[in-house]
């Protein structure tokens, strides 16, 4: 049945098919609630199942989050009797959390991009899920029981000594709608800039994705302050702003990559930058003595040392989020490091590196002496 | 939507995240160079200025002075 048959009045939410179903009744189901032919649901679950398997877990995850055509709750709350909203929340927490862990481990571009997807997908459906609950049919939600459950300690204030004759009306919960609204802008922000990064279409930092989303997190809460319920975003934005004061520490462009790199150019092999996540790194430029180059470095968190030519001319300029830099002998501690200098050549026929250091976290140094 | 008390502590965090971010953006979308010892205080400012003036509005409409 389409959604034009549906009686006036019915809830309208996404279930699972029992006519028409090839599986389970999901593609159906979104194809009734979206009214689009499911035919296209089918192909992009085919795809996304041929091209790294993220069809198959989409899929199952359908199948135990969405009710059957008639049932009341979906399979997961069947499992997890009490069916309130919390662990439908746990739940999408869980998944963001494993996308998440795909997004770092950066094995495969397309599950990388599947996992960005899926983030962006996420925050829609709750977005989608809020708009709707508000206007009686969110996309997660069953019908709600009758009489509102209420946790935790009563909300009202401690009472007067004379407890007034009449019961105070006890004022139901209202859905705390704007936190979600607000986590849900985030996600979609963070997976597309996600999608930006990996497609190449631009070159989105991790600060600016988090910068943006403590942005949205501050005009959420001052919007809470106003419309209230919206106080759960307060410890999300601490943790962003504390994630971007950390990336915004970071060089810009860095891979993920770790581990120990000793990197030897020679004069007809120069690479323009070297670049590690964390680890160790040494960037030994003792052949060039005579080359005159320009090298960027860049380290996230670790060790990079730098040894120069003797009497070679240097042009350094070295940054260190946090940590130090030990530029020939002369040392600096603390956050935001920073040291420019130009040695002049001291030696007929040397060349002159402009060596552009920057470090995260940790230690940098230029030595003028080999390994 | 039912009529909520005003919420400084909401309030007071999101006009803080909103200057940790706007500040952020700016210096790195512009040239503008912020100092941290003027964006501080600015901001406190702001915020204190705003809540005063929605506490003080909602204070004239006769409302109960609201509880944190």
């Amino acid at each position: 049945m389409t959604t034009a048959d549906l009686p006036t009045g019915a809830e309208r939410r996404l279930t699972r098919a029992r006519e028409g179903r090839v599986i389970a009744g999901v593609c159906q189901g979104a194809a009734t609630y979206f009214d689009i032919d499911p035919v296209i649901f089918r192909i992009v679950l085919a795809v996304l199942t041929v091209f790294g398997g993220a069809g198959v877990v989409l899929y199952a995850l359908c199948w135990i989050f969405i009710p059957e055509e008639g049932a009341p709750e979906s399979r997961l709350e069947r499992w997890m009797r009490g069916g309130r909203d919390d662990v439908r929340r746990i739940f999408v927490l869980a998944l963001l959390a494993i996308c998440v862990v795909i997004l770092l481990s950066n094995t495969n571009i397309f599950a990388h991009r599947v996992g960005a997807a899926a983030v962006a997908v996420i925050g829609a459906l709750l977005i989608t899920d809020i708009v709707g609950r508000r206007r009686g049919h969110g996309i997660f939600s069953t019908r709600r029981a009758e009489t509102p459950v209420r946790y935790g300690p009563a909300e009202a204030p401690s009472a007067p000594v004379a407890a007034p004759t009449m019961p105070m009306p006890v004022p139901s919960r209202e859905p705390a709608w704007l936190g979600w609204f607000t986590f849900g802008a985030m996600l979609v922000v963070a997976g597309v800039m996600t999608l930006l990064a990996s497609s190449g279409a631009a070159n989105p930092q991790p600060a600016d994705g988090f910068a943006i989303c403590v942005a949205i997190a501050g005009v959420g809460l001052v919007a809470g302050g106003f419309a209230g319920r919206a106080r759960a975003m307060i410890p999300v934005g601490v943790l962003l702003v504390f994630g971007l004061a950390v990336t915004n520490a970071l060089p810009r462009d860095l891979t993920w990559s770790a581990g120990t790199r000793n990197w030897t150019p020679v004069a007809s092999d120069i690479a323009s930058s070297y670049v590690l996540g964390a680890g160790k790194a040494d960037l030994d430029l003792t052949n060039l003595g005579t080359s005159t180059a320009t090298i960027d470095a860049r380290i996230g968190a670790g060790r990079l040392i730098v040894f120069v030519p003797p009497g070679a001319g240097l042009v350094i300029d070295a940054k260190m989020g946090a940590g130090r830099i030990l530029i020939l002998g002369h040392e600096q501690n603390g956050s935001g490091v920073e040291n420019k200098q130009t040695v002049p050549a001291s030696r007929p026929h040397a060349g002159t590196l402009t060596l552009h250091l920057h470090g995260g976290f940790g230690d940098l140094e230029v030595r003028d002496e080999a390994a | 939507m039912k009529q909520h008390d005003l919420d400084p502590v909401s309030l007071f965090f999101g006009l803080v995240f909103v200057f940790v971010s706007g500040g952020y953006l700016l210096t790195h979308t512009t040239d503008v160079e912020l100092h941290w010892l003027l964006v501080i205080p600015a901001g406190l400012i702001a915020a204190g200025v705003v809540i005063l003036g929605a506490t003080v509005r909602r204070m004239r409409k006769g409302d109960q002075p609201e509880q944190l």
